[in-house]
Formats: C-alpha cells, sequence, structure tokens
C-alpha cells in the first residue's frame, strides 16, 4: 500500500466512526463533538485530494464555526442534555430502502461513467486558481454570494431580535 | 480583465440597491418616527420595472445582451422581469396595512422581500448553473426569514423552520444534480452542458440521466409538486399573508422560469428520458393538489394544495416540450400571479388585529357587506377553476393544448377532470360569500388605497388576460422562442 | 503532493499528544488527597446555586451566526488576496463591492442593537 493509501483508510475510519457516533449518541453534546472528528477528516480528504484551499475552508468554517453554532444551540436550549433527542425510526425500512437504492445507484453511475473531468493535471496550489475563477469567469456569483450573506445576516437579526420591539 | 456588460444585471441592481437603502434608513431611523420603508420601496420597483419595460421594447437599452456568460436578458429573461417585479411591487402595496394590524411594519420585511427578488431576477436570467444556484439560495433564505416575522405566532415559526429545512433539502439535490451535469460537460454554462449532453456517448447517458432526475426532485420541492409538496401547507398557512402571496405567485414563476431554461432550454436531447418522469409527476400532482384542496376548511390552506394542483398543471403543459407549452406556461405563469397576489392579497388587506378572514364563516355574506370584495374574490376563484373569460381559462386552455399535441391526451383529461373537481372547493367560498347569511358582526378591516390599487390591478389583468389574451400570448411566445 | 503537509500532520501529532500527554502524566503522577473544600465547585467565594446547565441568552447565537458569516467573507478574501497584485485596481473595486454590501448589513446590525449586550 502507498502512503496515500494508508493515510486513506485512516480518514476513512475516523470519518465512519465518529460520524456513527454523531447519529448513535444519546446525549447531544457527545454528538456535537463527535463532529469535530468528522468534519476534520472531511478536511484530511481534501488534503488528499490536493484541494488545499477547501480543506483550509472546511476548518474555518465548518470545524471553526458552524461547530461552535451547534454547540450553542445545545446550550441555549433548556435541559436539552437530558433528553434523548434521537429521531424515531419510524418508517426504518422503507428509509433504508430508498437510502440503499440511491446510494447503489449513485455509486453504480459515478463508478462506471467516463466523467469529462478526468483525474487529469492537479494544480500545484488551487487557491490562486480559485481567485483568478472568482474575480474572473465566476464574477457575478462571487458579488451574488455577498448578496447571499447579507440576506442571511439580516434574517438572523430580524429572528433573534427582541420580542417588545416587534 | 474580463468585460463586464453590466445591462442585463441592471433591474436586479437597482433592487438590491433599494433594499440596501430601505434596510438602512429602517436602521438609522431616530426611534418614534416613521422610516419611509413602503415609499422607498414602491418607488425602486417602480424604476425597476420601467427599466424591463425599457429594455424589453427596444433592443439599444440591453435586451440580448449577456454578463460574461452568467446571466442573459434575452426576451424570456424580460418577460420574466416585468412579471416578477410588477408581483413584488403588489405585494409591498399590500404590505404596510397587514403588518400595522398584525404587528411591526419595519423597513426589514420591505428589504428582505426585494433581496428575495433580486434572487427571482438572477433566477430566470441566468446561464450558467453556479449564478443559478447562488440565486436561488438568496431568493430561498430571504423568504425562510420572512415566514418567521411573524414572532408571536408558533404557526410563523413552524413555517420559517419547515421551509428552511425542507428548502435546504432541495437545494442539496439540486446542487448534486448540477454537480454531475457539470462532471458529465466539464462546464457550469448550460449552453456547455447542453452540448455535452448532446454529444454524451451511450456509457454517459446514466450520469446525464441521474443528473436531470436530481434537478427534477430539486426544482420539484420549489414548485411543490407531488411527492415533494409536504411542506406547502403549513409553509402557506403559517407566513405573514404577504409573504405567502409573493411565495405562491413569485417564487412559483421564478422557479418554473429556471425549470424551464434548464429543461426546454439546456436538456431537450434527453426529453426521451425526463418527460414521462415529468407527465407522471404532473398527474399526481394535480389528483392529489386537487383531493388535498377538498378536504381543508382554511382558506390559506385550501390555496396552498391549489398551489400543489397548479404545478401540477403546469407540468403538464411542459411536457410538450415545445416552443407551445413554454408560451402557455409563461402565459398562465402571470393569470396565477396576479390570482394569488389578488386573492391573498385581499385576505392580507381584510385581517384587523391579527385575525384574518380564512374559514367559511368568516367570508359568509361577504357579497352583501363588500360587494366589490366579494366581487374580485369571485373573479379570482373563476380564474382558478378556469372558467371562460377569466385568464386561468385561457391559460388551462393552452396549457392542455399543449400537452394534447405532444401524445399526452390522457394527462390533459386528468387535468380538466381535476378542474371539474377544484370547482367544488373555490365555488364553495363564492357560494359562502353570496348565498349565505353573514355571521355575527363585520369585524374585518376597509382596504386601503394602495391595497384597493394592488387588488385592481389583479383583478384587470386577469379578466384583461381571459377577454383580450393576444398580447400576453404574443410577448410569451416571444420569449418562448428566446428560449428554444 | 502529500509531502507538502507533512509538517501540518507532524505539528497536529505534537499538538494532540502533549495535550494527551499533559492529562495522563498528571493523573499518574499526581497524588489525589481530596478533601470536602477542594471538591467543592468553588474553593473559594459564593457556594454554587443551581445547575452548571444553565440556557445560554440567545444573543450568543447571534453573535456565533455573525462569526460565521465573517468566517465564510475571510474565506472569500484569501484567494483574493493571493492573486490582487496582479488584478490591481479591477480586483480591489470588485472586493470594495463585496465588503460594502456586508458592511452595511454590519452597520444595520450594529445599529439595530444586534450586538448590544
Amino acid at each position: 500500500m502507498t502512503a496515500s493509501a494508508v493515510v486513506f483508510w485512516v480518514l476513512t475510519l475516523i470519518v465512519l466512526a465518529s460520524a456513527a457516533v454523531v447519529v448513535l449518541s444519546r446525549s447531544l453534546i457527545n454528538s456535537a463533538f463527535a463532529l469535530l472528528a468528522t468534519f476534520s477528516g472531511v478536511a484530511g480528504f481534501y488534503v488528499l485530494l490536493g484541494a488545499d484551499f477547501l480543506a483550509a475552508v472546511q476548518f474555518l468554517v465548518y470545524v471553526g464555526g458552524i461547530l461552535i453554532l451547534l454547540v450553542f444551540g445545545v446550550m441555549l436550549t433548556h435541559r436539552i442534555q437530558d433528553l434523548d433527542l434521537r429521531a424515531e425510526a419510524r418508517q426504518l425500512v422503507p428509509g433504508l430502502f430508498v437510502a440503499a437504492g440511491v446510494f447503489i445507484l449513485l455509486a453504480a453511475v459515478a463508478t462506471r461513467t467516463p466523467w469529462a473531468i478526468g483525474a487529469g493535471r492537479l494544480p500545484s496550489a488551487t487557491t490562486a486558481e480559485i481567485g483568478r475563477a472568482f474575480l474572473g469567469k465566476y464574477l457575478l456569483p462571487f458579488e451574488a454570494a455577498s448578496i447571499l450573506l447579507l440576506v442571511a445576516l439580516i434574517g438572523a437579526a430580524l429572528i433573534v431580535r427582541k420580542r417588545e420591539d416587534a | 480583465m474580463p468585460a463586464v456588460d453590466l445591462r442585463p444585471l441592471l433591474p436586479a441592481l437597482i433592487v438590491a440597491v433599494t433594499a440596501l437603502v430601505v434596510l438602512l434608513a429602517q436602521a438609522f431611523t431616530p426611534k418614534g418616527s416613521r422610516s419611509p420603508s413602503m415609499g422607498l420601496t414602491v418607488t425602486g420597483l417602480a424604476g425597476a420595472l420601467l427599466l424591463s419595460l425599457t429594455m424589453a421594447s427596444d433592443g439599444r437599452y440591453g435586451r440580448g445582451a449577456n454578463t460574461g456568460g452568467s446571466v442573459v436578458a434575452d426576451d424570456f429573461t424580460l418577460f420574466f422581469h416585468v412579471l416578477l417585479i410588477g408581483l413584488a411591487l403588489m405585494a409591498a402595496l399590500l404590505s404596510p396595512a397587514y403588518y400595522r394590524e398584525n404587528g411591526g411594519d419595519r423597513g426589514e420585511y420591505y428589504s428582505l422581500m426585494m433581496f428575495s427578488l433580486v434572487g427571482m431576477l438572477g433566477l430566470v436570467s441566468a446561464t450558467e448553473m453556479i449564478s443559478m444556484f447562488v440565486a436561488l439560495e438568496i431568493m430561498s433564505v430571504a423568504l425562510y426569514a420572512l415566514c418567521g416575522t411573524r414572532r408571536d405566532q408558533v404557526e410563523s415559526q413552524e413555517a420559517a423552520l419547515k421551509y428552511f429545512v425542507t428548502g435546504a433539502f432541495a437545494s442539496a439535490f439540486l446542487l448534486f444534480g448540477m454537480a454531475l451535469l457539470y462532471g458529465l460537460s466539464g462546464s457550469t454554462s448550460l449552453a456547455r452542458v447542453a452540448r455535452g449532453v448532446a454529444t454524451a456517448t451511450p456509457e454517459q447517458i446514466p450520469l446525464a440521466v441521474l443528473g436531470c432526475g436530481l434537478l427534477i426532485v430539486g426544482f420539484g420541492f420549489k414548485v411543490a409538486s407531488v411527492p415533494f409538496h409536504m411542506w406547502t401547507p403549513d409553509v402557506y398557512e403559517g407566513a405573514p399573508t404577504t409573504v405567502t402571496a409573493l411565495m405562491a405567485a413569485g417564487v412559483k414563476a421564478a422557479s418554473f422560469g429556471a425549470f424551464l431554461r434548464v429543461f426546454l432550454g439546456s436538456l431537450p436531447t434527453l426529453r426521451e428520458e425526463w418527460v414521462p418522469a415529468l407527465a407522471a409527476l404532473a398527474a399526481i400532482t394535480m389528483v392529489i393538489g386537487n383531493l388535498g384542496a377538498l378536504a381543508q376548511s382554511n382558506l390559506k390552506r385550501m390555496l396552498a394544495f391549489s398551489s400543489v394542483a397548479h404545478a401540477g398543471y403546469l407540468m403538464t403543459g411542459m411536457v410538450g416540450t415545445t416552443e407551445a407549452s413554454a408560451q402557455a406556461i409563461l402565459f398562465y405563469l402571470v393569470a396565477y400571479g396576479a390570482v394569488n397576489m389578488g386573492t391573498f392579497g385581499l385576505i392580507a388587506s381584510l385581517s384587523k388585529g391579527g385575525r384574518e378572514p380564512l374559514s367559511l364563516q368568516d367570508v359568509a355574506g361577504l357579497g352583501a357587506r363588500r360587494p366589490a370584495i366579494a366581487a374580485s374574490l369571485t373573479v379570482f376563484l373563476i380564474s382558478l377553476t378556469g372558467i371562460p373569460i377569466s385568464g386561468g381559462f385561457v391559460g388551462k386552455f393552452y396549457l392542455f393544448g399543449a400537452a394534447v399535441n405532444a401524445g399526452y391526451t390522457g394527462l390533459a383529461i386528468i387535468g380538466v377532470l381535476m378542474s371539474v373537481v377544484s370547482a367544488y372547493y373555490y365555488l364553495r367560498v363564492v357560494v359562502a360569500m353570496y348565498m349565505r347569511e353573514p355571521e355575527g358582526e363585520d369585524v374585518w378591516s376597509t382596504p386601503e388605497a394602495p391595497g384597493r390599487l394592488a387588488a385592481l390591478i389583479a383583478v384587470a389583468v386577469t379578466l384583461g388576460l381571459g377577454i383580450w389574451p393576444a398580447p400576453v400570448l404574443d410577448l410569451a411566445r416571444a420569449a418562448a422562442l428566446s428560449l428554444l | 503532493m502529500l509531502p507538502v503537509y507533512v509538517p501540518i500532520l507532524i505539528l497536529a501529532v505534537v499538538a494532540i499528544g502533549f495535550a494527551a500527554f499533559t492529562i495522563v502524566a498528571s493523573h499518574l503522577l499526581g497524588q489525589p488527597r481530596p478533601t470536602d473544600a477542594k471538591s467543592a465547585v468553588y474553593e473559594c467565594g459564593m457556594p454554587a446555586i443551581g445547575t452548571a446547565r444553565e440556557r445560554f441568552p440567545i444573543k450568543f447565537y447571534l453573535v456565533c451566526m455573525i462569526f460565521i458569516l465573517l468566517d465564510v467573507d475571510a474565506a472569500f478574501l484569501y484567494p483574493w488576496a493571493l492573486i490582487y497584485p496582479q488584478l490591481g485596481w479591477f480586483g480591489f473595486v470588485e472586493m470594495l463591492v463585496f465588503m460594502t454590501l456586508l458592511g452595511g448589513g454590519f452597520a444595520y446590525a450594529w445599529k439595530v442593537g444586534a450586538l448590544d449586550w
């Protein structure tokens, strides 16, 4: 096995094991902390694929931001640590069938199709390339993204605002 | 430095700048005095509407212009721009009275409504998948927040949460589908995707079909087609009524715009694959939407199921995949938009002290007490049913005609049968208004001038499309031709 | 590709290893002699009242939301900063538009008291 194959399997183990804890744990806090390992493992995959910018963003936004938000969300809620919040598996069997079916379909198609974007040349550092795409070809969605962030900001401020002045 | 032609973006830019101005005006207005939110909003939207009309009528002002391969101002875009800005303008006119009765006439609502409109405008003009996705998210995120703005009502909070969760789910499907098509064609540009799909090797076809399927799921959520409609009744009921109006009229139109541009415009070579799927969805959507509406006693929920049913009618038109079907859908979106804006708008205008007329008892005797309002509502309900002299009739005629021409006669028959079923629940409201004795005091507000203006426009458009549909049909045809 | 990341990996291993080592070592080497006073929540000052698992004010959530938005903003800035020298004024104006929009939202949030405690 090559070094990258070893790294891949180690990462896979980390991601799958921690994801299982996220889903199966009784304690919401434990789930949130297990998510830390999942997110970090995914960042590792990005590194393995040579997507250094994505890896950095994964750490910056998911590990550093979303996870904190989740933990706050848990703490905002009264006595949530004492509740068993796992969703009831009411339609487990049909759900499993649909999920398995979609997975098999996607996996089969993904592995058999000759992709137009092949495993060609990898840019050694992707960040500058992404910057050029942002400010060139994808300038408009790039600027539109700031509107999206602005809307999210207004929405958050509006929903969290004190009730009296509503 | 890439050459950027900003003209296709100008209407959206005006709306976005107005939204920012309204937002900051609200924040920097001293406590106690009112910020001129509605005036600013109407001015900005009217400016954007005028500009879109100018662009549509004269090529010199940017019709056909293209911004860096991301958005295009073709006839299709401009048709939708005029429609969507017009609908938002009506929603803005309806809002102040409604928010005064239901708590808090604040700048943020107008601002978010306009940002949502920016997303809709981008959605129908995008010719590239990343732009399309970002526009869709702008539209949706603004609406998630708007749904939850009635802080005192738990239904409103529930609507925001449900819409957010299902909407995020839908976005994920859409994005996955886009990623697969990108993987097939190596480009996010819709034109390149079309070429990639047209020249796909047999081994690549499953990928294209799977991408198509995921896109249908994503768009299915956004246009509220069965089986992706579960959120609709709760969200339509819980959201503030003026927001519901914008959702029912604007979001449906914008989502169908993008749906048409992707499927008719870029994936026609795969029509053998996606048309049967769409036809099946259209059939169950019409049946379940109409049967669901039969069981509702709350007017907003009834109209939500009616919105589901109409997604089915519109998809019935889409199976034709010709320019005639695109024309029929565009025409029907105008008729449907006006009617929904009018119906929800009248419900909102009548609301008083946090209550709205939502049951048959509430509207009983309205014909005697408020003849003008009852007559307007009757016009809208007749159009929703599809009875002649209304825009709804002409629209359904062309929609079902497109399905018949495509060989889907059975689908058209289901559509007609379901329209007959729908007459029961729509006309039940008319009967209550005219034939039943009013119960109790008349507790509802009198619509104010801006609200009356919006309702009047809706009635005029509905009857105008029914009596003299030719001009809009011609415009819809030109728009459809620029797409195909 | 991968060797570039070896220093980062070493850093991560050292960081995690040091934390784990400290905890394990102090557990093994320390000789715990608990007394009532030492085991109290606070060794000095007020006795603790109620549970530590109190609800946090919603304000934290808003601050966190704003943090994430600025976080994403920073993620957008990062590739821009790398190629900024090649872009010159064009790049500057583009980023200015981007930041103005977000700045407007920030000014709004500040002004309406979303950041007040």
